[in-house]
């Protein structure tokens, strides 16, 4: 298996790793109205939104001003470049040994919102522009591209698990030897699309969201970006450089369920958490913590829940969701929770799930309600999606 | 990479030609128009249920169409793993709900459009169709989707070391709205007419099971560099499907002059390989001029940079 030697994140509750691990300490959420979009429920529904305008992170990022980003293209550069300092890939000097992987459920949707109305009165060279942020991979191929890394580069979309669907790729090109090093990771932005999609269906929060708290009902929607680097031991070896941990294993299963929902009894979620420590070859009683998926709705807790149980034989871990700071990221949760995966790991330590109070009465279950500084070894974390898409990713010293 | 023990089964498109369902569909070839060419849908009812598929939108009935009649070619009730590969997803839905909340207003929305808009929603509706509780993962990545999903594939049963029968499918959907951009915006390549498909193969690497080709060679590079032309001379294809110029003594045959130009259009490059090395007739009647046909390479060359070599083998 892989290691991992670098970690980059940006989310509501932070604009840097550091940033991040303050606000998880100190219990501080990112939960609030929108600033940048304007949609009907700016003052109705609250959203985990970066705390920095597009011109903002242009600035910071020292991009070309005359340019048209994707808030995706800003954020993912953002955390891609931070896990790429981290893991000193500036002095790699074979570029094409470098692959960037990584995941989004919208792509480019910020601007194809605000403009596809217009497309028809467009000039050419503009319409080109943002016609072509919409895709996927296009944020991909700027990361990529500003960070100067030249390997296999490609794009993940399974909604919420697309991050983490993204660490597997990686880390199986890595296994194949068509790469030493691998940024792998996700980002997705707020959206008037997806807001009023996750609204329509009826599981948005308009309170700060109260994960495997009985009385939850919904999530808060959320933005961000997160990756890590992942790195072969022979390259790590030679480049002198010190491990965050290791990448144990890896699943990635479909409920087939239905589309937006998950089975009740979690099969898809059961599949991917139990295969996922087969792979690392850990019994479940040798996992220390689980940062699970942990929306807030009604549906994924349960069922969530109810895996856990299954694959713990009723001895579930300690376990949080840091969605409750967060919010939901969709395609970026993967990596950001892979980042704080990896920082438990390090720091010894694990988050609360912030406002749990009652656990769900057919579940019985209490997360972690404070932080608690102990000995992590492995970490299991959970990345469920719409359509069925169910990944578990493993974490170890 | 070098592959071994790897093969495509069978394979199923639907497109501009009339591939579905049609063993001999390049006996009847249909010109290309210059404007925008959506593909011959199939009669649905007489494939699907249509109280089931009644809120479907055209690309994801395809896409359930083709990959039920590539398993039921390859002679397989189940699927180990379905990899998915679409550029632009499912545009009709995107739109269609863009376009809601622009006309409604941002309160009682239906959220069928959205759940159906998703990128993922294609390889989701084939797993429960079939009840995959296995691998399921979407590319979208731009012209590469098709064959990093490929490779996807490749990677996966290297890993699994036990047989599998993975679904690999390239799709993309063309709307009123999508064709009026990529032609203003000439997004693409002027040769050809913009189109869509959706093209699928079972991709196997069970010895004893029925095989169409040997898939022998998948390499991913910045551009049609050196490397691709080192691979081109050391295996020595006999034939290169490729819409690109390509230095070498090999001779070149375009498909996207038989499929149109689209994002995931190197799957039907790939398609149109396994027909050529399966079907003796079909060689003179695409206008292929090789003698002996045992080894096609497909070269997709990304406007933006980046290339991508696939070989395929005759069994």
């Amino acid at each position: 298996m892989t290691w991992i030697t670098g970690i980059g994140a940006v989310s509501a509750i932070g604009l840097d790793v550091a940033s991040n691990y303050k606000s998880l300490l100190e219990s501080k959420d990112g939960i609030g109205y929108t600033e940048y979009i304007d949609t009907y429920h700016k003052r109705i529904l609250p959203v985990g939104e970066v705390k920095l305008s597009n011109e903002q992170l242009i600035d910071l990022l020292s991009l070309d001003k005359r340019d048209i980003y994707s808030r995706t293209e800003l954020l993912s550069i953002k955390a891609a470049s931070e896990a790429y300092q981290h893991a000193h890939l500036g002095e790699v000097k074979d570029r094409t040994r470098i692959a960037f992987i990584s995941g989004t459920s919208v792509g480019g949707m910020d601007l194809s919102e605000r403009y596809y109305k217009g497309y028809e009165l467009e000039g050419k060279k503009e319409l080109v522009t943002k016609f072509r942020k919409h895709g996927c991979y296009k944020h991909t191929e700027s990361a990529a591209k500003a960070l100067n890394v030249q390997g296999i580069s490609t794009t993940i979309s399974t909604a919420c698990s697309s991050a983490a669907n993204a660490i597997i790729y990686g880390a199986r090109l890595i296994d194949a030897g068509m790469a030493d090093i691998v940024i792998a990771g996700g980002v997705d932005p707020l959206s008037k699309f997806t807001i009023n999609g996750f609204n329509s269906l009826k599981i948005l929060d308009t309170e700060p969201t109260r994960p495997f708290d009985d009385s939850r009902v919904g999530l808060n929607l959320a933005e961000g970006a997160g990756y890590v680097v992942l790195e072969s031991e022979q390259s790590m070896k030679q480049r002198g450089i010190q491990p965050l941990g290791r990448l144990l294993g890896y699943a990635n299963t479909c409920d087939a369920y239905h589309q937006t929902a998950s089975s009740p009894e979690g099969k898809g979620a059961v599949l991917a958490m139990s295969r996922a420590l087969e792979l690392a070859g850990i019994q479940p009683s040798a996992v220390d913590y689980v940062n699970v998926h942990g929306t807030g709705t009604q549906n994924n807790d349960l069922s969530e829940g109810n895996a856990l149980k299954t694959v713990f034989n009723g001895k579930v871990p300690s376990f949080s969701s840091t969605k409750s700071y967060t919010g939901h990221t969709l395609g970026a949760s993967g990596g950001i929770e892979a980042a704080y995966s990896l920082l438990a790991i390090n720091n010894g330590v694990v988050y609360p799930n912030l406002r749990f109070k009652t656990s769900i009465a057919d579940l019985g279950l209490i997360p972690q309600q404070q932080v608690e500084y102990k000995t992590v070894n492995v970490v299991l974390s959970n990345s469920f999606g719409f359509g069925g898409n169910n990944t578990s990713l493993v974490f170890g010293r | 990479m070098q592959l071994q023990n790897i093969y495509i089964g069978s394979s199923s498109c639907v497109s501009i030609q009339e591939t579905f369902d049609n063993p001999l569909w390049f006996e009847s070839l249909k010109p290309l128009t210059k404007e925008p060419m959506k593909v011959l849908a199939p009669d649905y009812k007489k494939f699907l249920d249509p109280t089931a598929t009644r809120r479907m939108s055209k690309v994801l009935k395809n896409s359930l169409l083709t990959a039920r009649q590539a398993m039921e070619q390859q002679g397989i009730a189940e699927l180990d793993a379905v990899i998915t590969a679409t550029a632009w997803g499912c545009q009709e839905d995107t739109t269609k709900f863009l376009d809601s909340f622009e006309s409604m207003g941002e309160e009682l929305l239906s959220p069928t459009s959205f759940i159906q808009s998703t990128h993922n929603t294609i390889g989701g509706l084939i797993a429960m169709s079939v009840k995959c509780n296995g691998y399921n993962n979407t590319i979208s990545h731009d012209f590469m989707s098709f064959e990093t999903s490929l490779l996807d594939a490749v990677l996966l049963m290297r890993e699994n070391k036990q047989a599998m029968n993975c679904y690999v499918g390239g799709i993309d959907e063309l709307t009123d709205f999508s064709a009026g951009i990529f032609t203003k915006a000439q997004c693409f390549n002027d040769a050809h007419p913009v189109a869509e498909a959706a093209t699928c193969f079972i991709v196997h690497n069970n010895e004893a099971q029925k095989k169409a080709v040997k898939l022998s060679n998948i390499a991913l590079t910045q551009s049609l560099d050196q490397t691709v032309l080192d691979l081109i001379q050391q295996n020595k294809p006999d034939l290169i499907l490729s819409s690109s110029v390509i230095a070498s003594d090999v001779p070149v045959f375009d498909y996207r002059g038989l499929c149109g130009e689209f994002t995931t259009a190197s799957a039907f490059g790939l398609y149109l390989a396994v027909e050529l090395l399966t079907k003796a007739s079909a060689k003179s009647a695409v206008g292929v001029s090789v003698a002996v046909l045992k080894k096609i390479a497909i070269i997709n060359v990304y406007p933006e940079g980046r290339c991508s070599y696939l070989e395929v083998e005759a069994c």
